[in-house]
């Protein structure tokens, strides 16, 4: 059954740590290895996590029109990115719901786009119908031939350095390329942790040893289930959880990504009509339990997502609603048939020193 | 590879049970909380309960999953083990030892017969990985 899927370059790797392999959107990754995602959670937070993100797509863009058509396609303002920088934003269709929410970064004469592993076809087909320009004046490239190794907590720059001896001194959002073992790497100081950290996109062939020997210099190789723990409690919505058809990123905290003088972009007339009551709220156990995706707030709403918080140890949960509660405010999740007490918290669930 | 031990009998559904007298000590095994993962929260039931075979007694729930407590024969719960409602993390560590969830009194013997042995949960954990 696993013959379909598709595989990383660091598969073999993950085969070696006992990685217990699942498939996600299609790649057979490490939802965790034998250490578990309590262990790898926290030795992100206090460590170094080290996460295989290669599934995830990366789209160069270029050409004279590059610039102008992602204005078009997406929600941020890419004119005022330098060189080196990097942006959170969307891509909408025309109804204004959400393809896929995406990382933008500038590099010299073309600019970076990474994409959601799930969405990348979805968002390949969408540049394809809607942007009908000249090959000369606008071209992407699909980039299957780069691995993306993500090494996110308060020692990565660090480990980091032990191993490569680049050291890194980029403000957050920010990337530049480097020559590590005489090819080029491309260093983001990007993440999905809440931690200081940095995203390494280098060609396949370099990424098994970087990998060994980040482990190797004290970093902890972490799976699938501690990232979305992580980004849980740091508060960082997920594609098909937080967004979703009908949802826009005014109702998740994100309203700041949307540019509306920028100029006309798809989705903006619908922006220009949403409902911004819709707010995302943190949901807090009171008591030991656990909380999942699904779960019914009494006269609220569903949670988009639910987990256990290895920080706080405590259940925690997204709830998404358009009515208005306080921070404080006592609430019930219905377990099992049961009205279970939480708290409505703010996000992030945990507060970092970046 | 998952610990088996000898001594133990065994539920379909990934319960051990170990007989002393009339009194049985009910747990998980090994194998159960490897596929589990990290367990987070228990549930179990109260003291004086009482169950049929295969009753569902409780839930565990690991950051991955839920998964029901099912109790292997009838019985009467006589106690339970407050140190994994407290730390379910035991159950991980300790799935035959500190980690057993209750002890019941048995109500008929010959249910145990039903049970697995061993060599056959073996076979079973065989077939399911």
């Amino acid at each position: 059954m696993h013959n379909t899927l598709k595989k990383t370059s660091l598969y073999q790797e993950h085969l070696n740590l006992k990685g217990k392999m699942v498939d996600f959107a299609g790649w057979l990754m490490p939802i965790q290895y034998p250490t578990g995602i309590i262990k790898e959670h926290l030795a992100t937070r206090s460590k170094a996590g080290l996460f295989d993100v290669s599934h995830m797509c990366v789209l160069d863009i270029f050409g004279s029109k590059a610039l102008e058509t992602i204005q078009w396609l997406t929600v941020n303002d890419i004119s005022k990115l330098k060189d080196g920088q990097a942006q959170y934003s969307m891509l909408l269709d025309h109804n204004g719901d959400i393809l896929d929410d995406i990382i933008v970064s500038k590099r010299s004469e073309q600019f970076r786009i990474v994409v959601n592993s799930s969405n990348a076809q979805k968002v390949i087909n969408w540049i394809n119908n809607e942007i009908r320009i000249p090959k000369e004046d606008f071209n992407y490239q699909v980039r299957t031939d780069l691995s993306i190794i993500a090494l996110q907590g308060p020692q990565s720059l660090e480990i980091f350095q032990k191993v490569t001896g680049i050291q890194i001194t980029l403000p957050p959002f920010h990337n530049n390329d480097y020559s590590y073992q005489n090819k080029l790497i491309s260093i983001s100081t990007t993440g999905y942790t809440g931690e200081k950290g940095i995203e390494i996109i280098c060609p396949h062939e370099l990424a098994p040893t970087l990998w060994k020997n980040l482990i190797q210099a004290g970093a902890t190789p972490a799976g699938l289930g501690a990232r979305d723990s992580l980004r849980i409690e740091a508060g960082l919505p997920l594609y098909g959880h937080e967004i979703k058809k009908g949802t826009t990123a005014y109702d998740i905290g994100y309203g700041w990504i949307i540019k509306l003088n920028k100029g006309d972009f798809i989705g903006k007339q619908q922006l220009l009509n949403a409902d911004k009551s819709t707010k995302l709220y943190g949901v807090k156990l009171i008591n030991k339990g656990m909380l999942r995706e699904g779960y019914e707030v009494t006269n609220l709403g569903k949670l988009t997502s639910g987990t256990y918080s290895p920080s706080l140890d405590k259940a925690i949960g997204f709830l998404y609603t358009d009515k208005k509660i306080d921070i404080n405010t006592q609430v019930f999740v219905q377990i099992r048939g049961q009205e279970i007490p939480a708290i409505i918290v703010n996000i992030p669930f945990i507060t970092k020193n970046k | 590879m998952a610990l088996i031990l000898n001594e133990l009998l065994y539920s379909d559904e990934h319960e051990w049970i170990k007989k002393e007298k009339n009194i049985a000590t009910i747990g998980i095994t090994d194998y159960a909380q490897e596929q589990l993962g990290d367990i987070v929260y228990v549930e179990l039931p109260e003291v004086n309960d009482d169950f049929a075979q295969m009753d569902e007694i409780g839930v565990i729930e690991s950051v991955k999953t839920v998964s029901n407590i099912y109790l292997p024969v009838s019985g009467r719960i006589v106690e339970v083990n407050d140190a994994v409602l407290e730390d379910p993390a035991l159950i991980n560590s300790s799935p035959y030892d500190e980690g057993w969830l209750v002890k019941i009194e048995i109500i008929e013997e010959a249910e145990l017969e039903e049970l697995n042995s061993a060599e056959e949960y073996e076979a079973i954990c065989g077939e399911e990985s």
